[in-house]
């Protein structure tokens, strides 16, 4: 049953707060992953200072399981996602995906024709449905695009897959939506669409990208029931990129906080929300509006606005802003994520 | 009780376009007090920007205001010749806009925009006004340093708020904000939130918050109206509203919103996609998504329901109350001031 169908008073259509990940085996490992961008540099001259978008990343995600990686503009997330899809290569670093033959891949050695076969298992959901889609490609076109670029099926196999996925995805009747274009289409409609060519493939790696922060409420809540549903599905790996803690909740197993190229907290998105342990955690669900007029949000001790990271100094990336700040904040390195209670990791010395 | 600083009555605008008007807001209407602070939440398409740009009189070349009224003190904004309007522009209302980056002039210095607005309004020396825009830079929390700086010099959120001290600049009895912190991050947002609530009830100015986010919404506004199609659909005090919704759309955009704190519960979701502003419906426009909806509700314009302080537009609400008696909550206003 499709999910526009289901709406009728008796059954209110609900998402379900998330359904717990079962196995465990790895499906994406990543390793101490960099990338650095030369910033003034000139043709004759050597780039001397470097942004570290991405500095030092691990993680790893289980078969099914949804990841989300959550922290404020420049924070290194979507860099991080682009990396894992291959469309970005890192500085340094590894990242292993299973793909859909159970092979542990390592992105770095692919070649060519490698990297081709493994976008059958990889895929990008992005932000912008205005932006994502080609405007002179009908709903078919975009959705059998990925099919005809890896030479997968006839046209008329092609047909029944596409017309299978647009009712999956719900952009039903399928008549109605198979040759319209994007201009056509609503924003909700449009991430269907992207969602839809995204999952074509079948692939057991989904790196979504923000995406339902550009749709209204009411079209949101519709995107994210649609994404748990199709996880569900493919039992696909989802790697959810976010500046919406709340959003995060709804959609992620665990989440990963970033700030300034660094995780500097990861665990269970229940156990983060209810009992952040990093300052900048903790200042960053402070600062998110509840909505519920009643609700009186503690304030937000942080200070400072959020730098960008040209040739960080070694210590911790938050120092500056920190109120747990201290002398051994400043004499040591950017601290290690270290466990804390359960299967929390934290990188802070004084929280 | 203050008085009455703003009245909105029937406030109805169309876009003219090739396929035909755009009903953009349509019978809009309410009232606002010294301190009051009131949300238009909805979202897009919903008419909320379209009214902030009425109140202002800024509206696009192809928007005509087809009826209705906007009372400032007394005086009808919507029957001023431009000129006039010029001049109550930004020294009696204000705005501040989305996009803060469209606001302030690249090539000028931000302290020379904002002066330039405080002599255009009042016959103050340039020391005096360079003054108010050095006290008004501290208000807004951003360093007097950056006053002689360029716009492109400027992070997102300090250009939020050198819009938002140079809208305060000449002491305005209202000012709209239209998705002030939409493009900001949750922590830059957070505190260009508190500030604005703190100099808004320490001005006594009356408020218009605009946005899309229920969350904010609930934090920074006293009432609420909700609008769907160009529509307030339900108003009422912010809590009331949140608590008790009487509008299916209400309780339908309320429970579609994820938060991050309280008990996690399951997301409403809502089916369809809001209506053509082209072509609308016969009845209530929210009819063929309401979850709610009867034969009626297609045919007929819905009634005002609830109490005159706590209001819909509707047939079938999402819990029992009573009709509004006609001539209660749309009051004629009274215009004498001295």
């Amino acid at each position: 049953m499709t999910i526009a169908a289901t709406t009728t008073a008796s059954q209110q259509p609900v998402i379900h707060p998330g359904a717990e990940s079962g196995s465990s085996a790895p499906a994406l490992v990543v390793e101490d992953l960099r990338k650095y961008y030369p910033v003034g540099g000139a043709l004759f001259r050597k780039a001397t200072s470097f942004i570290h978008a991405v500095d030092g990343v691990s993680f790893q995600v289980a078969r099914g399981e949804s990841l989300g990686l959550v922290g404020e503009s420049g924070c290194g997330k979507t860099t991080t996602a682009k990396m894992l899809v291959k469309l970005i290569e890192p500085t340094d670093g590894k990242i292993v995906v299973r793909d859909r033959h159970e092979q542990m891949v390592d992105l770095a050695t692919l070649g060519g024709r490698d990297t081709k076969l493994f976008r059958r298992s990889a895929q990008m959901i992005y932000q912008d449905p205005y932006e994502s889609l080609n405007p002179r490609r009908t709903v078919f076109d975009t959705i059998a695009e990925p099919l005809v670029v890896q030479g997968i099926g006839s046209l008329h196999d092609r047909e029944s897959r596409v017309g299978r996925m647009m009712s999956q995805v719900g952009l039903t009747p399928i008549g109605n939506y198979m040759f319209r274009f994007p201009h056509e289409l609503s924003g909700g409609q449009r991430q269907r669409v992207a969602i839809a060519r995204a999952l074509i493939l079948e692939p057991t790696l989904v790196v979504a990208d923000e995406p339902t922060s550009m749709l209204d409420v009411s079209v949101r809540s519709n995107i994210m029931q649609l994404m748990l549903d199709m996880r569900e599905r493919l039992n696909a790996t989802f790697v959810y990129i976010t500046h919406d803690v709340a959003v995060a909740r709804y959609m992620c197993d665990r989440i990963a906080v970033m700030y300034l190229g660094k995780i500097i907290e990861i665990g269970r998105t229940e156990d983060i929300l209810e009992h952040p342990i990093h300052p900048y955690t903790r200042a960053l669900i402070s600062a998110v509006p509840v909505p519920d007029p009643g609700f009186v949000r503690p304030k937000v001790d942080i200070k400072g606005g959020i730098a960008r990271p040209v040739d960080p100094p070694k210590r911790c990336r938050f120092y500056d802003r920190c109120p747990l700040a201290s002398k051994v904040c400043e004499d040591n390195d950017h601290p290690p994520l270290t466990p804390r209670d359960g299967d929390r990791l934290v990188a802070c010395y004084n929280a | 009780m203050s008085l009455p600083v703003l009245e909105v009555k029937d406030l109805t605008v169309e876009y003219a376009t090739a396929r035909g008007p755009v009903h953009a807001a349509t019978g809009v209407t309410f009232t606002l007090a010294e301190g009051d602070s009131m949300g238009l939440v909805g979202e897009s398409g919903c008419g909320k920007t379209t009214v902030a740009l009425s109140l202002m009189r800024v509206l696009a070349d192809n928007a005509t205001i087809v009826r209705g009224h906007v009372w400032l003190d007394g005086v009808d904004l919507t029957e001023l010749p431009e000129p006039v309007m010029a001049k109550q522009r930004w020294s009696k209302i204000s705005m501040v806009f989305q996009a803060a980056m469209n606001s302030l002039d690249p090539v000028h210095r931000v302290s020379d925009q904002i002066v330039e607005a405080i002599e255009f309004h009042e016959d103050v020396s340039r020391a005096d006004a360079f003054a108010r825009a050095r006290s008004l830079f501290g208000a807004v929390g951003l360093d007097e340093n950056m006053l002689r700086r360029y716009p492109h010099e400027y992070s997102g959120g300090m250009r939020q708020r050198a819009v938002i001290a140079m809208a305060l600049a000449c002491n305005p009895r209202v000012i709209v904000a239209d998705e002030p912190t939409t493009a900001l991050d949750v922590l830059v947002q957070d505190r260009i939130l508190d500030q604005l609530r703190e100099i808004q009830a320490r001005l006594r100015m009356a408020m218009i918050y605009i946005s899309h986010d229920v969350a904010v919404i609930a934090e920074v506004t006293s009432t609420v109206g909700v609008m769907y199609a160009g529509r307030i659909v339900e108003k009422g005090p912010t809590r009331d509203v949140f608590v008790t919704p009487i509008h299916p759309y209400t309780e339908a955009l309320l429970g579609s919103v994820p938060s991050a704190r309280g008990p996690k519960k399951p997301l409403r979701t809502l089916a369809g996609d809001p209506p053509d502003l082209i072509s609308l419906p016969p009845g209530c426009p929210f009819a063929p998504r309401c979850p709610n909806a009867l034969e009626r509700c297609r045919v007929e314009d819905p009634p005002m329901v609830g109490s005159e302080g706590h209001w819909a537009l509707c047939w079938n609400p999402v819990r029992p109350v009573e009709p509004v008696s006609p001539a209660a909550p749309v009051k004629t206003l009274t215009m004498t001031r001295e």
